[in-house]
């Protein structure tokens, strides 16, 4: 196209001078090789300006004359503003690297372009290809011109001198041709820095080696999506143009380190590592990719020339095409992974977009201004529009996986959860078990021992009533004394014989009150020592009548209506005196025989009752062996009455019989009873 | 002259009342003597008398029977009986007198002299008590009690009833309402008949309703205010009955 504009602007050129170009706004572009006062030197690199001030120009400059980058070209010239205006020219060239010398006020200035020229030596930082120029009206000015080719590269070697309107066409058709790989590549750059930054956190904060590997996958595209696109109109992606030698070593080595990184992406995304074959031949596929990565730059550091980089380029894609192919369709066959088909769609997009580049790249589709990929890049741009489906599918798929690992850890832990639920609910399940049997077993010992207590309270109960029934028995005969009985009643009827009737009557009055008087208060488990006393006098006053003067039955009472306040077994009093007059009293030789019964109350109430007889030990030496065993019968049913009493009763009464002497001689029986102080 | 009419199924006990009471040769006349009681009650109710001695238990008509065939009963009656102690228990409620077979000449003699201090005809309201006690055979605590005075009888209800003092061989009652009694009987006697969960001996001279009680002091000897009033001791011997009082009081509300 350029050469099509050249071709118009010879046709068109009005002026055409020897020796001097004539600049006017008339014009376009003069190409220098078309001029005829243009001279040449070939110099090596090296040479500075000022040694090439000094040699002499001699050959004329053609278009056969070519520039490299070890031999690079100076061109010398003088131009001529033929106008009338202090107007703005361009010395314009598609080298990698050329500069002019002008000298202003006697100062060579130099001034710098070309596509390999850092952007910050380039005088025009918006394109390359233009380097004003400024020549005052009717001014002559000498010129030098040095173009190099760049080390790696292959330009189109054409320079010349154009008007600022040529300037603004070329520039305005060139920002034209490259507007849909500048917004695409913002596009891409954008998303792809936000996928970095968005992956970056999730290393962050999970640091998962997967999100690791993706991360430098990420920002090594992103490197090398600087590094492919010559000029943008956005300064910030310009980086790479400050270092554009670099930019081209980087290249290669860029791209393998993101492929080796992608693999081992691949490799933890879908879990590679669990086939042992296939995991060990990614992996080392990966450190390949690294190792020619780095081989590959040291490589080009040195000195190497275009061929060597196309052989290189060829070659590491044949090989690598291939391989990463069948590593692929391994995958594909080996890999069980719920991730495999965005990996296969990824793969797609990334096949898709590399096809049709190398179709763009084979069929010239890129020149062609007819085709819809005429424009700058365009197939390194299809290739990276391949790539950004390819990483927005995988960025897909690892927040799918996200969400995979944390479904695959919520049911890990709903079912920790379950388990530990099952758990508790078997402990509670024993505990309870454990619960029932302990409170069975309690129950069961309770029951145990509430029959046992009842078991024993029943027994004690039976031996209570039982000892009950018979001290009931025992007391009722002992009181009702047969001897009692039918002594009374011979008593009477030996009244009656001796016709002493009003006697009679009144023993028998007597007697039927005492009966009556006992059975009444055998009934009782306590009666007053009152009404004991009454029953006590008329026992007396009947055997009185039966005894005769001789003897004395004395009765001492202090307080009589204190009596009432204590408390007493029935006829407890009634077989001592018996005892005391038929065993103490009868048997004695004595003149005067004396019975005496008091009743004492100082702090408490003293009942004593004392005979003069014959004493306990004689008068069981007098009497039959029944009969002692009868009395001490009787003497044991009162003990255990008065236990008993004594067990029920709030008051207490202790017993003593006391063997009375005199000169050593047996004078009598105390029985004495004593009330013990009630204490509450 | 007193009109007396003797009714036992047995004649040996006509018999020897009859002799008793002729013994005594006071201006009694013994108008009647029948062993069977439906002669008895034909006599009573066609002559005008003014004792009756009832035997309770005769095979053809008790004394209690006989005694509803009468309305009204226009003299007294001084029961007899050998050994009932239901019977008993109600005629110290009623306030009737009675006498115990054997038949005693010192216990007719008491019994006659009693009876004389206050000549008068059975009271309806007495006469019920006595049924009343006899049909409910002691099951249950009468609410009601008749008390012998010096000039009549007094029916109180028991519960109205706040202490019993001894006085010689009388005893004096202290009423709810303020009112006092001097009763015709010991306080042994009283005792024997007021029920012994509500009345209490805390005192040789002092029986004691558990319901009236105030207070109750511990210190010292032991002090019981009552109702009425006054200061009662505890015998020292019954300082253990402060409790089994305690407990009877709270029964009351």
């Amino acid at each position: 196209m350029k050469n099509l504009i050249f071709v118009i602007l010879l046709l068109f050129c009005p002026i055409f001078l020897f020796g001097q170009i004539h600049l006017s706004r008339d014009m376009t572009l003069k190409e220098l090789t078309q001029e005829s006062g243009v001279r040449l030197l070939y110099t090596d690199k090296n040479k500075t300006f000022e040694e090439v001030k000094k040699i002499d120009f001699k050959s004329s400059y053609s278009s056969k004359d070519r520039a490299t980058y070890e031999k690079v070209i100076w061109l010398k010239f003088s131009l001529m503003n033929t106008d009338n205006y202090n107007e703005t020219y361009y010395i314009y060239s598609e080298m990698a690297y050329f500069s002019y010398y002008q000298k202003i006020e006697d100062k060579w200035r130099e001034n710098n372009g070309g596509y390999l020229t850092p952007l910050k030596d380039r005088t025009e930082r918006r394109t390359a290809d233009f380097i004003p120029i400024q020549i005052k009206p009717y001014e002559e000015t000498t010129i030098y011109v040095r173009i190099q080719e760049g080390r790696l590269s292959l330009s189109n070697q054409k320079t010349g001198i154009g008007t600022k309107a040529f300037f603004y066409e070329t520039a305005y058709k060139q920002e034209e041709y490259n507007r849909p790989a500048a917004i695409f590549s913002l596009i891409y750059f954008a998303g792809l820095s936000m996928v970095f930054i968005f992956i970056g956190m999730m290393y962050v904060f999970n640091r998962e080696t997967v999100y690791f590997y993706y991360m430098f996958y990420l920002f090594f595209q992103l490197l090398y999506s600087l590094i492919a696109y010559p000029e943008h109109p956005l300064e910030f992606i310009n980086i790479a143009r400050y270092y554009p030698e670099m930019s081209i070593l980087l290249t290669e080595t860029v791209q393998f380190i993101f492929i080796g990184f992608y693999v081992f992406f691949i490799y933890k995304l879908l879990d590679i590592s669990k086939i042992s074959v296939l995991g060990k031949i990614v992996r080392i596929f990966a450190w390949l990719c690294f190792l020619y990565a780095i081989g590959v730059f040291i490589f080009y550091l040195n000195d190497i020339d275009l061929r060597a980089k196309s052989l290189t380029f060829v070659i590491s894609r044949i090989v690598v095409m291939p391989i990463n192919l069948a590593l692929i369709i391994w995958i594909l066959f080996k890999v069980k992974h719920k991730l495999i088909n965005y990996f296969v769609i990824a793969h797609l997009f990334f096949f898709v977009g590399a096809l049709i580049a190398v179709y763009i790249a084979f069929t010239g589709l890129k020149t062609n201004p007819e085709s819809i990929f005429y424009f700058e890049n365009s197939a390194d741009m299809v290739f990276q529009a391949g790539l950004l489906g390819e990483v927005i599918c995988f960025s897909f798929a690892l927040s799918l996986r996200v969400r995979l690992i944390q479904k695959e850890r919520r049911d890990t832990v709903r079912a920790y959860i379950e388990q530990l639920k099952e758990n508790e609910k078997i402990q509670q399940e024993m505990n309870e078990e454990l619960d029932k049997k302990v409170n069975e077993k309690t129950e069961e010992l309770l029951q145990v021992y509430l029959d046992i207590e009842k078991q024993r309270k029943l027994e004690l109960q039976r031996e209570f009533d039982q000892k009950l029934k018979e001290m009931e028995t025992m007391a009722l005969r002992s009181q009702m004394n047969p001897h009692f009985l039918f002594n009374s009643m011979n008593a009477i009827k030996h009244l009656i014989m001796k016709e002493s009737l009003e006697d009679a009557m009144h023993y028998l009055d007597n007697f039927s009150i005492l009966l009556r008087s006992v059975l009444q208060n055998s009934k009782y488990d306590a009666i007053t020592v009152e009404e004991e006393l009454e029953v006590l006098k008329l026992y007396l006053s009947m055997e009185k009548i039966r005894l005769g003067d001789e003897y004395s039955f004395e009765i001492k009472v202090e307080k009589n209506e204190e009596l009432s306040m204590y408390a007493i077994p029935s006829l407890l009093l009634q077989p001592i005196v018996e005892n005391a007059i038929w065993h103490g009293l009868i048997p004695s030789a004595k003149e005067k025989k004396e019975l005496i019964i008091s009743f004492e109350i100082q702090d408490t109430l003293v009942i004593s009752i004392r005979d003069n007889g014959i004493g306990r030990s004689k008068s069981s030496e007098k009497e039959s062996e029944d009969f002692e065993i009868h009395q001490s019968l009787g003497l044991k049913i009162l003990r255990d009455r008065l236990a008993l009493f004594n067990h029920f009763q709030e008051t207490k009464i202790k017993m003593d019989i006391i063997d009375l002497e005199e000169n050593n001689a047996p004078s009598g029986t105390l029985v004495t009873f004593t009330y013990k102080i009630a204490q509450k | 002259m007193i009109k007396i009419v003797i009714l036992d199924d047995e004649k040996h006990c006509t018999d020897i009342l009859q002799t008793l009471i002729e013994r005594m040769r006071r201006n009694y006349q013994i108008s009647g003597v029948f062993n069977d009681p439906f002669e008895a009650l034909e006599f009573i109710e066609n002559n005008e008398i003014d004792l009756l001695f009832l035997d309770i238990q005769m095979p053809k008509l008790n004394g209690f029977k006989l005694l509803d065939k009468i309305s009204p009963i226009e003299f007294d009656v001084i029961f007899t009986t050998a050994y009932d102690q239901y019977a008993i228990r109600a005629f110290e409620y009623s306030a009737f007198h009675y006498l115990l077979k054997p038949i005693t000449e010192k216990a007719l003699v008491q019994v006659m002299l009693s009876w004389e201090q206050r000549i008068r005809k059975v009271n309806a309201e007495q006469w019920s008590l006595l049924k009343k006690v006899v049909e409910e055979e002691n099951t249950t605590i009468p609410g009601k009690i008749a008390l012998p005075t010096g000039t009549g009888y007094e029916i109180m209800k028991i519960e109205e009833i706040v202490r019993c003092q001894s006085e010689n061989n009388y005893t004096s009652f202290v009423f709810k309402d303020g009112s006092k009694a001097l009763v015709c009987r010991t306080l042994k006697e009283v005792e024997r008949i007021l029920p012994t969960k509500s009345f209490f001996r805390v005192h040789q001279s002092h029986l004691i309703s558990a319901r009236h009680v105030k207070t109750i002091n511990r210190q010292g000897g032991g002090t019981i205010y009552m109702l009425d009033g006054v200061e009662i001791p505890i015998s020292r011997q019954k300082k253990n009955y402060i409790d089994n009082l305690l407990n009877s009081m709270l029964k009351f509300d």
